[in-house]
């Protein structure tokens, strides 16, 4: 798998002129554009104190010795690297593919944009954030890992920052969606105990599912002191259910679950429950202080990117 | 139920268009494979049974519409309202008021004649070929009906006039019903088509209709009666509705009559029937075609007013008199009104004295010549209106047969024979007058016997009861009670009150006694008498009734001066003066009202003959007209003359010209042309007046309450139109069935809508909240904890 497999290479030169800075500081082993809450060796002197048993000799400031006649240890600000988790929801839900975000596909071919593979389902325009994201991560020498999950961990791998790590990551992310259910809160609890120093997770998912449990397991990632970005993929069919007539929806999870209805009357009551949905995703993720990204497959997933990347400098 | 586009109706069977594209849609889906399901799976179950609900009731309802559709292009007509078969021919009676308030005109408006016109041709037009229609007219309630085809009837509609007096609503109805006798089919329908003026619904015309709704209740089928008011939308609504008309109201001789040489006043009362004053209206007073001075009235609103004049006739005959005024309103034709007065030389007066006497004014007879002919007694060179003889009672015969007599007066004839009630009798039943005068001496049992012939009997006014001698019973003489004065003519003797008769003393009276009920002696039904003057003890003291033509007339006390004092005083002059000039203008009926017939005897054409000038007026024969080779004619108002029959009276079998019902208000002259004995080589001519006079009512815009309207409408089972549109729909729904095109058409939009309001309304009821959230919702993308 390579990367141009998943991401266009114009936007790759847009990915490059991003920045994924951890607004709090992470943990990492190297030297890299975040905050570390380790102090050491570093070329960033950040206090004095004095010295106690045990302290190496080598950190002394002998010319404040000199001049206080008291020992005192140099500490140095470390930057260290990003621990960047991407977890990719890999349910039947996220197959999904509306007309709309097809037709966006192919108008975008014709413009000589075309993507490197067609974005049609939820799922690709997720494979497509989260590559790059990745990529954005791993050119900064931050540390990538990927879990993809459905009800279950489906795969991980765990984060690195060698650039030989793209391809690991890749072909995780590459991996198909399957046709399982969704469980998002159960999911990301196992995820979050596998999880190691804190660091940066990224959820790629449409949210579909309970918000109870998933504001939970949020929490739970919070409480681990994970910084938590949800990239909430949709299908524009899904937010504004363009449907008429007599359809038969057949669910992506479970081929048993069909109900034959006239869509159009229907179409107002789902549009509520759409929004109440939504509106108690957003409340869990305000809650867990999660930033909540919606994406919607009809349109370029970059442009939200370097909006939000853009706002999220600024908070710095 | 039948339908006028029957095949159309088949158009129903479209209901199968939704049915099948519901079965269709219902078995053909596209199928979706769907990512958020645990969002649309909670609405599909929770609605699921109320979806299922609409989407019949929306089946129902798009099934419902071509239904409907079809059903109303096929024009449906629900024939339970239909009496016979819609085909079956049908009699149309259609009942005119042909009065004269129908030429009323509101300015600037439509006049109620125009109106009717116009709906008696739509009504006609409406008839189908085999259709009758009979016309029949309120101021011809007898005629009878003829059935007439639809091109005949609209000819008989074009001749009608509204120039006739007045008809009420019983009358109308009536003539109706009664054509419908004569009708040739069994459907039936009575169309009275009138302005509703208020009098033409007066309380005797609610009970008439109410009888007669009790007779048409008791028949099967009775025809369907409509009544279709005309007079709504062209002059005024109830009330006057803001219109002005003023009418001379009444032409009046005010003096008891017209004698030549001898000043006779008349008055004339104009009314203002609007609601406004008019000033200054101009008013010509016409005697025999001459044109008097113009004069100017005002009338105040809703009010009368009179206005005199005074003339003297140089010659005797009928008199044209007429009041025109000048003023514009609603109804020209009673801005003009025609009388006819009989101007007479002299009133012959048969004095009968029953007790005479050498001694001056000691005669029974005395006193009654001396108040007759005033001049005449006193030696002076002016005319008297009277001209008295006196005779005794056994030359009664021999005067009545030789000479012209308009009053015998009795004056204390103590017994009158069989033979001299006979005589008496039919000179009261062919027109003239009878005045008796009491004495304590007369039989009063021969005056109560049957006077007249036996073709015409008649009673006394009073019966003739005991001789009271006051004096015996009371130590003060009787009085002429102070009472008000009814009777016309003595009206100008002055006010009782004004003790008048204070001076009179009565000593001694008969007693009459007026029945309150018709004398039983006789089959024919007698006028009851009428009191004109009382005493103090209550008794009548002059009775007065109508008997055959003529009229009798009772005194109670005797023509002398030994019972009374009556004849002493000043009064007793005026009052048998004027008493004989009434009677005797009485003898003729110069004036009727539009509707009634007149009726002018023979010899008053001939009375200027000179052969026949002494013989007694009422009695020609009619052989002897025969030799005189007559030959008659009448000419109506506004027509050109005509020739008509002579005629016989029924009663007392004496040649009269009849005109028939007169049709509308004016002079009518009748002629008589003939050989005259003195140059048989010479035709001769004479005429005669008469006039009819419109009823006042006609001149009146208001019109019935439309509630007692309802209230007759009701008594007779008829409805009541103020559209011919509308009862033209009626009758066609009557005779055809009702049509309900339009109520399937409001039933179809109904639908329509009611499809529309399940479809967007029921089946969203959240659209405009969710779209209202959308819609905020502009900018999804993302959010968080620091924003």
């Amino acid at each position: 798998m390579r990367l141009l497999d998943l991401v266009r290479p114009n936007d790759l030169s847009k990915i490059n002129a991003l920045q994924l800075l951890a607004r709090e500081t992470v943990e990492g082993f190297c030297a890299g554009k975040h905050r570390s809450p380790h102090k050491g060796s570093s070329v960033e002197f950040k206090e004095h104190r004095q010295y106690v048993r045990g302290d190496e000799l080598k950190n002394i400031d002998w010319q404040a010795y000199a001049k206080s006649d008291k020992l005192f240890i140099r500490e140095f600000e470390e930057e260290t690297n990003l621990r960047c988790m991407l977890l990719i929801d890999r349910s039947g839900s996220m197959r999904y593919s509306g007309d709309r975000a097809k037709t966006v596909s192919k108008e975008s071919d014709s413009k000589g944009q075309g993507q490197a593979f067609a974005i049609e389902s939820k799922y690709d325009y997720a494979q497509a954030v989260a590559a790059a994201i990745g990529y954005l991560a791993l050119s900064q020498q931050d540390a990538v890992g990927v879990v993809s999950f459905d009800d279950r961990i489906r795969s991980m791998v765990p984060c690195k920052n060698r650039p030989s790590h793209l391809n690991s990551i890749l072909a995780s992310i590459a991996e198909s969606a399957t046709y399982r259910e969704t469980d998002l809160g159960g999911a990301l609890r196992k995820i979050a105990a596998k999880l190691g120093r804190r660091g940066i997770v990224v959820l790629v998912s449409d949210g579909m599912g309970d918000v109870e449990s998933l504001s939970q397991a949020m929490e739970q990632l919070r409480a681990a002191k994970h910084e938590v970005l949800f990239f909430q993929i949709l299908d524009p069919d899904e937010v504004d259910f363009p449907f008429e007539g007599r359809i038969q929806f057949r669910d992506l999870e479970d081929e048993s679950n069909e109900h034959i209805v006239d869509a159009r009357p229907l179409r107002d009551r789902y549009l509520k429950r759409y929004l109440d949905h939504q509106t108690a995703l957003r409340a869990a993720c305000r809650r867990s202080r999660v930033d909540h990204i919606v994406m919607q497959t009809n349109q370029p997933f970059l442009v939200t990117l370097q909006q939000y990347f853009t706002w999220r400098r600024g908070l710095r | 139920m039948t339908f006028i586009n029957g095949l159309l109706a088949l158009g129903a069977f479209a209901f199968a268009i939704p049915l099948v594209i519901h079965l269709l849609f219902r078995s053909r889906y596209r199928t979706v494979q769907w990512g958020a399901m645990h969002l649309l799976s909670g609405v599909v179950q929770v609605n699921r049974r109320r979806m299922q609900i609409l989407n019949l009731v929306l089946l129902l309802l798009r099934c419902l519409i071509p239904v409907v559709l079809a059903f109303c292009l096929a024009r449906p007509l629900l024939t339970g309202f239909q009496s016979l078969p819609g085909d079956a021919p049908e009699t149309l009676v259609i009942a005119v008021d042909d009065s004269l308030s129908l030429a009323m005109k509101a300015e600037g408006g439509q006049s109620r004649e125009a109106i009717a016109r116009d709906a008696i041709d739509r009504l006609i037009d409406e008839c189908s070929r085999s259709d009758e229609v009979m016309i029949v007219r309120g101021s011809r309630p007898g005629e009878i009906a003829a059935s007439l085809s639809k091109v005949e009837a609209r000819r008989r509609a074009k001749q009608l006039e509204f120039v006739s007096g007045t008809a009420d609503l019983a009358s109308l109805v009536d003539s109706g019903l009664r054509a419908t006798k004569q009708a040739n089919h069994p459907g039936q329908q009575i169309v009275v088509v009138s302005d509703f003026q208020s009098r033409l619904v007066s309380d005797s015309t609610l009970k008439s209709l109410t009888e007669m709704g009790r007779v048409l209740n008791e028949f099967e089928s009775s025809p369907e009666i409509s009544l279709l008011d005309v007079g709504i939308n062209g002059v005024g609504g109830n009330g006057t509705g803001g219109i002005s008309n003023a009418s001379v109201d009444s032409i009046v001789l005010e003096s008891a009559a017209a004698v030549v040489g001898r000043t006779a006043r008349f008055t004339a009362r104009i009314k203002n029937h609007s609601d406004e004053a008019i000033e200054n209206v101009r008013l010509v007073w016409t005697v025999d075609g001459r044109k008097s001075r113009p004069k100017r009235v005002s009338i105040p609103a809703r009010s009368s007013t009179t206005t005199p004049m005074s003339t003297k006739f140089d010659d005797s005959g009928d008199v044209n008199v007429s009041v025109s005024i000048e003023h514009s309103d609603a109804l020209a034709a009673d801005n003009h009104r025609d009388f006819v007065v009989d101007v007479i030389d002299a009133i012959e007066v048969l004095i009968v004295d029953g007790k005479p006497s050498s001694q001056p004014l000691a005669g029974q007879s005395d006193f009654l010549s001396l108040a007759l002919s005033p001049f005449a007694f006193g030696g002076q060179d002016l005319p008297d209106a009277v001209r008295s003889r006196t005779v005794r009672q056994q030359k009664i015969a021999d005067e009545l047969e030789e000479q012209r007599v308009d009053v015998v007066i009795l004056a204390g004839v103590q017994l009158v024979t069989e033979q001299q009630r006979r005589l008496l009798g039919q000179f009261v039943s062919e027109g003239g007058a009878l005045i008796l005068f009491d004495h304590p001496t007369i039989d009063a049992e021969s005056y109560g016997k049957t006077w007249g012939t036996n073709e015409n009997p008649w009673s006394m006014p009073a019966i003739v009861g005991q001789y009271v001698n006051v004096r015996d019973d009371q130590s003060e003489s009787a009085k002429i009670a102070p009472d008000i004065i009814t009777y016309a003519p003595w009206q100008i003797l002055g006010d009782p009150s004004d003790n008048l008769y204070g001076d009179v003393e009565v000593n001694g009276y008969r007693r009459l006694k007026v029945d309150s009920v018709s004398e039983p002696s006789s089959e024919r039904e007698m006028e009851i008498a009428s009191v004109l003057l009382r005493l103090s003890t209550g008794d009548p003291a002059v009775v007065m009734a109508g008997r055959g033509q003529g009229t009798v007339v009772q005194f109670a006390i005797a023509a002398d001066a030994e019972e009374t004092t009556l004849p002493l005083r000043l009064v007793f002059l005026p009052m048998i003066q004027q008493l004989t000039l009434d009677l005797a203008g009485r003898a003729k009926a110069m004036n009727v009202g539009v509707g009634e017939s007149l009726v002018v005897p023979v010899t008053e054409l001939l009375s200027k003959r000179k052969s026949l000038g002494q013989m007694p007026s009422k009695r020609l024969p009619v052989s002897e007209l025969k030799d005189l080779d007559a030959s008659y004619s009448l000419t109506i108002p506004g027509q050109a003359e005509r020739s008509i029959d002579l005629s016989t009276q029924p009663v007392q079998k004496s040649p009269v010209l009849i005109s028939g019902p007169t049709p509308r208000a004016g002079v009518y002259r009748f002629g008589i042309s003939y050989f005259d004995d003195d140059d048989s080589s010479k035709r001769k001519s004479s005429r005669s007046l008469r006039a009819a006079q419109m009823p006042t009512a006609e001149s009146d815009p208001r019109r019935v309450d439309a509630e007692r309207l309802g209230i007759a409408a009701d008594r007779i089972d008829a409805e009541v139109f103020e559209q011919v549109a509308e009862l033209i729909d009626a009758q066609k729904t009557n005779r055809y069935g009702r049509e309900v095109w339009r109520y399937l058409l409001f039933a179809l939009l109904a639908l329509m809508i009611g499809e529309l309001f399940v479809q967007q309304v029921l089946g969203s009821p959240w659209r405009r909240k969710s779209d209202k959230v959308l819609g905020n919702k502009a900018s999804p993308l993302f959010a968080s904890e620091a924003s």
